[in-house]
């Protein structure tokens, strides 16, 4: 597991564009996948907002994870596992992990 | 390795505890209400759980009733007593109660009841004073948490119920937090209905009860076989009564000990935060007299709440946050912003409740790891 995971912040990035900049739990999740993972987790269509947070949690965890050991990730190289973000265009963007 | 600390939520049914109740779902499975043999065996069991509990918590076998959970025990205490009571409208409790007696209130609110909600202090103390000012000839019950779920805050009780003794006022308490935890005597503490929850000491999820002072009017909510002294219709969970008596009798036989052992890894805990220099504030008393064994409630300064159980939960520790769904957004808990936690910690609060089981290297590993996730 990676360490560092609780202050982290992430940069979202469209070339030079910032497309993002804060916690990793801000990110936008596409409701799909919310509640995908949701009944994959809790067998719950229709999660309160406290499971669905935990879900969230769950993505961005695996996004972090992604990482390894870099600061950064594009997303042409990992565009199948990052289907969860609801990001127009995900291999054209590049992500940043910021302390 | 694993840490179990939510102890405050629910604990895990004692072996002790499966193995006496076995039996009763096996062969032992009669309905107490029977005429045969099947059934009288098991009604003298349920009628012997009565005795047993009663003796054990200082109190009349008429006065235990079974329920389903600490839920059905307090919407029963203050609906039931609301219900024989038409005469008196007010409902006096405080703003950190369990929702099970906030949520009973507002019903009765929306059925025409005033509620007043005490304020409490710093360290979740209710002000007694205002409680003393508040109490009037058309207040029906006084319903007080004795020790708060989230910051283990141990109410003044004596001095609550002489107070409610004076005006000749009802009293329930919520004691579902103080069974096996903290020494109690029902008849010595005088209130008039006491609330408990088997699951919160070791007694499988789904039994409680409700203790009724004799001669408190009260109405029935559940009405049908007449069991429970004609109070509690529904056929008795035999299985369950008898959990719940086996499990309060091994808790109250291990009070003190397990109750100087939790404390002692509570300041354990405390200690050493302290030393490595870790910003943070205990919610609630002192570990001590006043504060449920076991219990830290702390908040980290500036962190994430939900995310640092969610890293503790991947290192397979379990413990509570201190925030509560409001359905469309997560809140700090009711009972954090009525102590007035500061801006700066109240979002990363969380619920360490270590349990009778709960063994030191657990509470060490626990500790460490909060440690090393809060300094990286």
């Amino acid at each position: 597991m990676r360490k560092k995971k609780l202050k982290i912040k992430i940069k979202v990035l469209r070339g030079t564009e910032e497309v993002f900049f804060g916690r990793p739990l801000e990110l936008k999740i596409k409701e799909d996948s919310i509640i995908n993972k949701s009944i994959e987790l809790f067998d719950d269509a229709d999660p309160c907002i406290i499971h669905q947070s935990y879900v969230v949690k769950e993505y961005t965890d695996y996004l972090i994870e992604l990482f390894g050991e870099k600061e950064t990730l594009n997303g042409k190289d990992h565009a199948s596992e990052l289907t969860f973000l609801d990001y127009e265009d995900v291999e054209g963007l590049s992500f940043e992990l910021v302390r | 390795m694993k840490a179990y600390l939510d102890n405050g939520a629910t604990t895990n049914v004692l072996n002790e505890v499966f193995e006496a109740m076995k039996p009763y779902f096996l062969e032992s499975f009669g309905n107490p209400s029977s005429l045969h043999n099947v059934g009288i065996e098991t009604k003298k069991m349920v009628n012997s759980c009565h005795k047993q509990v009663a003796e054990l918590l200082g109190c009349d076998h008429k006065e235990v009733y079974f329920t389903s959970c600490g839920t059905e025990s307090i919407n029963w205490a203050l609906k039931g007593l609301a219900l024989a009571n038409k005469d008196k409208r007010e409902i006096i409790t405080s703003k950190t109660e369990h929702h099970a007696t906030l949520h009973a209130c507002e019903f009765l609110e929306k059925n025409g009841y005033v509620i007043h909600y005490l304020n409490v202090d710093h360290e979740g103390f209710i002000d007694l004073d205002e409680l003393n000012e508040l109490i009037n000839p058309n207040t029906l019950v006084v319903s007080i948490l004795m020790a708060n779920n989230e910051i283990g805050t141990i109410q003044k009780m004596d001095e609550i119920v002489n107070i409610c003794n004076n005006h000749s006022v009802y009293l329930h308490v919520d004691a579902v937090q103080v069974l096996t935890h903290v020494e109690l005597n029902l008849h010595e503490l005088n209130a008039d209905l006491v609330s408990f929850s088997g699951h919160k000491f070791h007694a499988p999820k789904g039994i409680g009860m409700l203790y009724i002072k004799s001669g408190t009017k009260i109405e029935n909510l559940l009405h049908g076989g007449q069991q429970e002294n004609k109070l509690r219709s529904g056929t008795e969970n035999v299985p369950y009564i008898v959990g719940f008596t086996k499990a309060l009798d091994l808790g109250i036989r291990n009070l003190i000990e397990n109750k100087n052992r939790v404390s002692e890894y509570a300041q354990y805990i405390l200690n050493e935060l302290d030393n490595n220099e870790i910003d943070y504030r205990l919610n609630g008393p002192e570990i001590g007299k006043n504060r449920l064994p076991g219990n830290v409630n702390i908040s980290f300064f500036d962190l994430d709440g939900s995310e640092l159980t969610y890293y503790l939960n991947k290192a397979n520790i379990y413990v509570s946050t201190g925030s509560a769904c409001d359905s469309t957004s997560i809140e700090p808990s009711h009972v954090l912003q009525a102590i007035n936690v500061p801006q700066d910690y109240i979002d990363c609060s969380i619920r360490i409740s270590i349990g009778d089981t709960t063994t030191f290297e657990e509470v060490k590993y626990a500790t460490q790891t909060l440690i090393d996730l809060i300094k990286e």
